[in-house]
């Protein structure tokens, strides 16, 4: 081509593409008079423009380089069971991640389960691999109950691989994940990894990475330490360049947010300061780990591993005692001393601080009579013959602890890509947060106030309000573009929300700008907010009114089929992108902000099987000035499930998405709320929360109050209580622990659950139970992949004896069924049919038996109930009829109400008293969640109240009258900044 | 593995680029171990959920590997130019030795639809962009420089401009249109081959 010509289509490429779509066709016409091979040329790269997208974006060598990670993650992860390495077959993969994979294998010679891990990246280096082979021999020549014993090293297509005992049960990361554990249970476990180091160093071998995830806690409550003399071998591997991969650098180190830390949180300040390392650093992770246990929270926290060391190395943490009060001086004492930051200063041996944690723990066992779990309790069950049930060997996921194995060589070094910017326990879970327009203060709500933040300093302070108006109302917090002022949504009684203005320094009383309102966005011009207008149950409308308040118009109209979330403003005003719920599906609308139909801009039909997910939070949308929606998602194909967010370019001109949704940030299992971008969209900041049931056990005294309850289970998946065993000693749970719902029981002394009832196909729902004559256990079984229509299972019955589970009955849609304490009397079963609760009688041989009652129900929103102990009565609470409790008389078939003392807020669940003479109900209140007595006449006993926003159901009174069992729901729920980087990608 | 010194980097790159083909295979292992060392923590990314900032691995080879204090290659444009090169053949051979290209004749016979596909990453665009440069060089060799020291370099527009002493804003420029035109011609070529 001529070099003229070319500089042509060039000048005039640039000049068309300055210009609006519409404009371009005429711009060509006329400079390129009537050139139309010139015109053309143009044409085609304006074309190739607007389709370029991300192309080339990325450089060539990360392509290759993911192109490299997915053979090997293949490679790593393909090994199907059968496989036969050494002398070894694989059962299954258990655990694993990007950084070495970890198998389930049989020992063909010795017949017995062993783990494999294998080690990431090839060792091509003959003598890396024999020197590898010498220290991890050496450690695995430690034979200790608590250290996990290593069988073999071996090698399989350049892969070095570990046979170790096979263990059940979780890391120690996964028993505390920010949860104090119990004293009795810090000591047990402290004494036996104190003993495990003690046995180590008298060998001369230093673990140097204690840290939770590198303990195991078996399902006997046995501490086992993992990877003795790992952490050395690699630091050697590393330093010799033998395995040259993710060599991260000390700049690196410094400038690593999140993930990393817990890689670093746990070194000794003499690890930090590279010095020579003895077993004394060892001494010391093991304090932070204990600092851990008893806390919940990490002694050196910061946001990059800079600030870690900072303060390992400088700052002393917050005294223990302080964030957990229970806990005894000595216990204090013994952290203080295993934390030294002067090794001369801090415990010299594991026998000294073994020691300590004994007398301690003898201490503390004369001063408490309550019983530690010990083995006999525990197998106490067993013996009952009760595990001939249709059991699966237990196998605990054993998830996270495998892929941290390598930790500071495989430290990840990324870019400011996403950064936690508040930690907060979950006991002060932030449920609303909001970035200031110039992304210089973020406003969040805690248990101490609605707060803002200098984000560049950390200096906090709280924004005044009135007595008359407690942050525990706030429920939503955005910022007016000219950052002086916050609109607060305020849920001053348990059926309304309202927008409320505020100034940022409390200087004048908040101003209530409109009533029936929730989830509101304002213009970016100051102008006009949208919002869901309606009341609080719905339906809602999508409305816009200026700030004021004033001149209301409706945009979407409200409608019983379907529920709006996250309407928000387009970066120029003009147009108006929501969250949209319907029966058949979720998606994105968009509308004209003036008015007009709505057009669909993401559903999972037409977005690659992206489906926009914003049943959980509000604030699931966000708009960046270039024009990208970020929205929160799930993605239908992908294997994993759960949220990610998600993003997609709007055309400004037709409101149109030019192409698919591309990922734009991975939540890891974090839902995501309270999305907010500053004006120059250049961060996005949003709340990451995490839910997690379990169930919490109290003693009942003389007059019915609860005392001291704890939570019975420990674990980080969801737990939900059913039931007491007949005996009162025990309690009967479904957990969803190994990836589906099983039934366990869990002794109410011990802190190790035993599953009764698991299949390999089936999920179980919640409800099962002991039937009255304590010959069977009743339980559902659903298929394992029911999808949102109602699902179709099956009741089972399992003898208690022993022998085969057989089937009651099939069922469909949402059934329930409760069983009197007394034999003689029928269980009942309840079923859901449209909007009424319909209740028969079921017997465990003969399946659905008479017709009993039926009540309507709101059955959209929460409800619950309850059979007497005795058999005779059943009770059913649910949000639509407040302050009352409905009873139906099983014998004359006739139902009456408790009408309650007004001001309780709605009920959710119900149970009856062990000795039938009153009602528990867990209540909603508009600041907090509530358990109640209530008397069969209607009066209250409060029992439990919380600030927290801890969301309490499902209480179970034990058959002896002593106990009450529930399902708390705690969060955890922080502050994340996500540089939105650019639509452009650079 | 021993490695060069980086006096001998310098010394292999030079050499490198006066056309001696020996010094190309001593390089290759240094560019891999840091494709291998990125690989890697591609992998512990997937599962923490992070996604690596594309920082350029030349930046890395850089640093890691030129004496950075005592800086004794004169003229840092001119090593990131010929890094850039040395990179572009190196990714190419890879992508083409891994057997990603789709059918035997390469990108060329690939129908449209399939070319259009060329936006997603893989090795396969890294092999088409390869071939449909040669093709914008001749006829305009500056903007196919941008693209080798961008996209096989991995350098900022800031770093780009550096290399050929031009502005940054004529860098987005003539990226912009760069991208336009392979992007056109691979999808033509795809039209015209299939």
């Amino acid at each position: 081509m001529e070099p003229e010509r070319w500089k042509r289509i060039e000048e005039i490429y640039h000049a068309a593409s300055q210009l609006p779509q519409h404009k371009r066709s005429s711009f060509l016409v006329q400079a390129c008079d009537g050139d139309d091979s010139l015109s053309s040329e143009v044409q085609a790269l304006l074309s190739h423009d607007e389709k370029a997208g991300n192309f080339i974006e990325s450089p060539a060598a990360d392509i290759v380089a993911r192109a490299i990670a997915s053979d090997r993650a293949k490679v790593s992860e393909s090994v199907p069971a059968g496989t036969v390495i050494s002398h070894y077959t694989i059962v299954e993969k258990i655990g694993g991640g990007g950084m070495g994979v970890v198998y389930k294998a049989e020992d063909t010679q010795l017949h017995r389960f062993v783990a494999l891990k294998f080690l990431p990246g090839d060792v091509r280096d003959p003598h890396a691999l024999a020197r590898f082979r010498r220290e991890a021999q050496a450690a695995s020549a430690l034979d200790h109950p608590h250290i996990c014993t290593v069988y073999e090293i071996g090698e399989h297509h350049g892969q070095p691989f570990i046979a170790m005992q096979f263990l059940d049960g979780n890391t120690l990361k996964h028993v505390v994940s920010g949860k104090a554990l119990a004293l009795e249970q810090c000591l047990e476990l402290g004494i036996q990894i104190a003993d495990a180091l003690e046995v180590a160093h008298s060998q001369g071998i230093i673990h140097r990475d204690i840290k939770p995830a590198n303990i195991f806690v078996t399902k006997r409550g046995q501490a086992k330490v993992l990877d003795f003399g790992l952490a050395k071998i690699t630091d050697v591997q590393k330093r010799e360049g033998a395995s040259s991969l993710a060599t991260a650098t000390d700049e690196q180190h410094l400038t690593t947010p999140g993930t990393a830390l817990g890689t670093v949180a746990y070194m000794s300040p003499e690890q930090v300061r590279g010095k020579e390392l003895d077993a004394r650093t060892d001494l010391f992770s093991f304090g932070a780990v204990l600092y851990e246990m008893t806390t919940g929270i990490l002694p050196f926290r910061g946001d990059t591993s800079a600030v870690v060391f900072d303060a390992i190395l400088n700052r002393a943490p917050s005294p223990a005692i302080r964030l957990n009060p229970d806990l005894p001086a000595e216990m204090e004492r013994i952290i203080g001393k295993a934390l030294e930051k002067d090794r001369e200063l801090r415990y010299q041996h594991a026998s000294e601080i073994r020691a300590d944690l004994q007398r301690l723990k003898r201490e503390s066992e004369s001063g408490h009579s309550q019983a530690l779990l010990t083995p006999a309790v525990q197998t106490k069950w067993k013996s009952a013959g009760i595990t001939a049930l249709g059991i699966v060997i237990g196998l605990a996921v054993l998830g996270l602890a495998w892929y941290t194995w390598h930790p500071r060589a495989s430290a990840p070094p990324t870019a400011l890509k996403q950064r936690q910017i508040t930690a907060n326990p979950a006991e002060d879970w932030i449920p609303a947060s909001a970035i200031s327009p110039d992304g210089k203060y973020l406003a969040y709500l805690t248990l101490s106030g609605l707060l803002v933040r200098s984000i560049d300093s950390g200096e906090t302070r709280s924004v005044v309000l009135p007595p008359d108006f407690p942050p525990p109302q706030i429920w939503e917090i955005r910022w007016f573009p000219d950052g002086g002022k916050l609109l607060l949504t305020r849920r001053a009684s348990v059926s309304e929300l309202s927008l409320w203005a505020v100034g940022v320094l409390g200087q004048s009383a908040p101003q209530k700008l409109r009533d029936a309102a929730a989830e509101p966005s304002i213009s970016s011009d100051g102008k006009s907010v949208v919002f869901l207008s309606g009341p609080l149950k719905g339906p809602h409308d999508i409305s816009i009114s200026s700030v004021a308040g004033e001149s209301q118009r409706q945009l979407a109209p409200a409608s019983e089929d379907q529920a709006f979330h996250s309407p928000v403003w387009s970066p120029d005003n003009q147009w108006i992108a929501y969250f949209v719920e319907k029966s058949n599906g979720t998606s994105i609308e968009i509308r004209s902000a003036q008015g007009g139909p709505a057009k669909t801009l993401v559903s999972d039909s037409v977005s690659a099987g992206v489906a926009p997910d914003c049943t959980a939070e509000s604030g699931c949308i966000c708009w960046l000035p270039d024009w990208r929606l970020v929205f929160s998602g799930s993605q239908k194909a992908a294997q994993e499930s759960g949220k990610n967010l998600w993003q997609i370019p709007v055309a400004p001109a037709s409101g149109q998405a030019s192409q698919q949704p591309t990922l734009f940030a991975q939540l890891d299992g974090f839902i995501p709320g309270s999305m907010t971008t500053t004006m120059d969209g250049r961060i996005l900041v949003l709340d990451k929360l995490r839910m997690n049931a379990d169930v919490y056990i109290g003693e009942l005294d003389r007059n019915g109050a609860i005392k001291s309850p704890r939570r019975l289970t420990l674990d980080t998946h969801n737990s939900i209580p059913e039931q007491f065993t007949p005996d009162s000693q025990s309690v009967l749970f479904v957990s969803n622990r190994n990836d589906k719902r099983e039934l366990f029981r869990q002794q109410i002394s011990s802190t190790i659950p035993e599953r009764i009832v698991s299949s390999s196909a089936e999920n179980l729902a919640f409800g099962n139970g002991f039937s009255p004559d304590g010959r069977w256990l009743l339980y559902w079984e659903f298929p394992l992949q029911a999808g949102s229509a109602p699902p179709t299972g099956r009741l089972m019955r399992q003898p208690i004896g022993g022998g085969s589970p057989e089937k009651v009955m099939d069922i469909s849609g949402d059934a329930d069924f409760f069983c009197p304490f007394v034999a003689g009397h029928p269980c009942v079963l309840g079923v859901t049919e449209g909007r009424e609760l319909v209740f028969h009688s079921l017997d465990p041989l003969r399946g659905k038996g008479e017709p009993l009652g039926k009540l309507a129900i709101d059955a959209k929103w929460f409800y619950g109930w309850a059979v007497s102990p005795d058999g005779s009565q059943l009770a059913v609470v649910d949000h639509g009829h407040v302050d009352q409790i409905a009873v139906l008389d099983l014998g004359r078939k006739t139902w009456h109400n408790v009408a309650v003392e007004k001001g309780w807020g709605l009920f959710q669940s119900v149970a009856w008293a062990a000795d039938g003479k009153s009602f528990v109900v867990t209540n909603l209140l508009p600041d907090s969640f509530n358990m109640i007595r209530v008397s069969l006449s209607g009066k209250v006993q409060p029992l439990l109240g919380n600030p927290q926003r801890q969301w309490m159901v499902r209480p179970r009174s034990s058959p002896d009258g002593k106990y009450l069992a529930y399902q708390a729901q705690t969060s955890d729920s922080n502050v994340w900044m996500i540089e939105a980087g650019r639509a452009d990608g650079k | 593995m021993q490695q060069p010194s980086s006096g001998d980097i310098t010394q292999l790159l030079r050499a490198w680029s006066s056309g001696d083909e020996s010094a190309f295979d001593q390089l290759l292992p240094l560019v891999y171990q840091e494709l291998h060392g990125r690989a890697q923590r591609y992998m512990a990314h997937e599962r923490s959920g992070h996604t690596l900032q594309t920082t350029a691995l030349i930046n890395e080879v850089y640093l890691r590997l030129v004496d950075l204090p005592q800086r004794n290659w004169e003229n840092r444009a001119h090593f990131l130019a010929i890094c850039a090169q040395l990179m572009r053949r190196i990714l190419v051979d890879f992508a083409r030795s891994r057997n990603y290209q789709k059918r035997g004749g390469g990108v060329q016979h690939q129908p449209f639809d399939e070319a259009l596909s060329i936006c997603s990453e893989s090795p396969t665009q890294i092999i088409a962009v390869d071939d449909a440069l040669k093709s914008l060089a001749s006829v305009d060799e500056r903007k196919s420089r941008v693209v080798e020291l961008r996209f096989f370099g991995g350098l900022s527009v800031e770093e780009t401009a550096e290399v050929l002493k031009i502005s940054a804003e004529t860098v987005m420029r003539d990226w912009k249109m760069a991208k336009a035109w392979l992007l056109k011609e691979i999808s033509e070529n795809g039209l015209h081959g299939a």
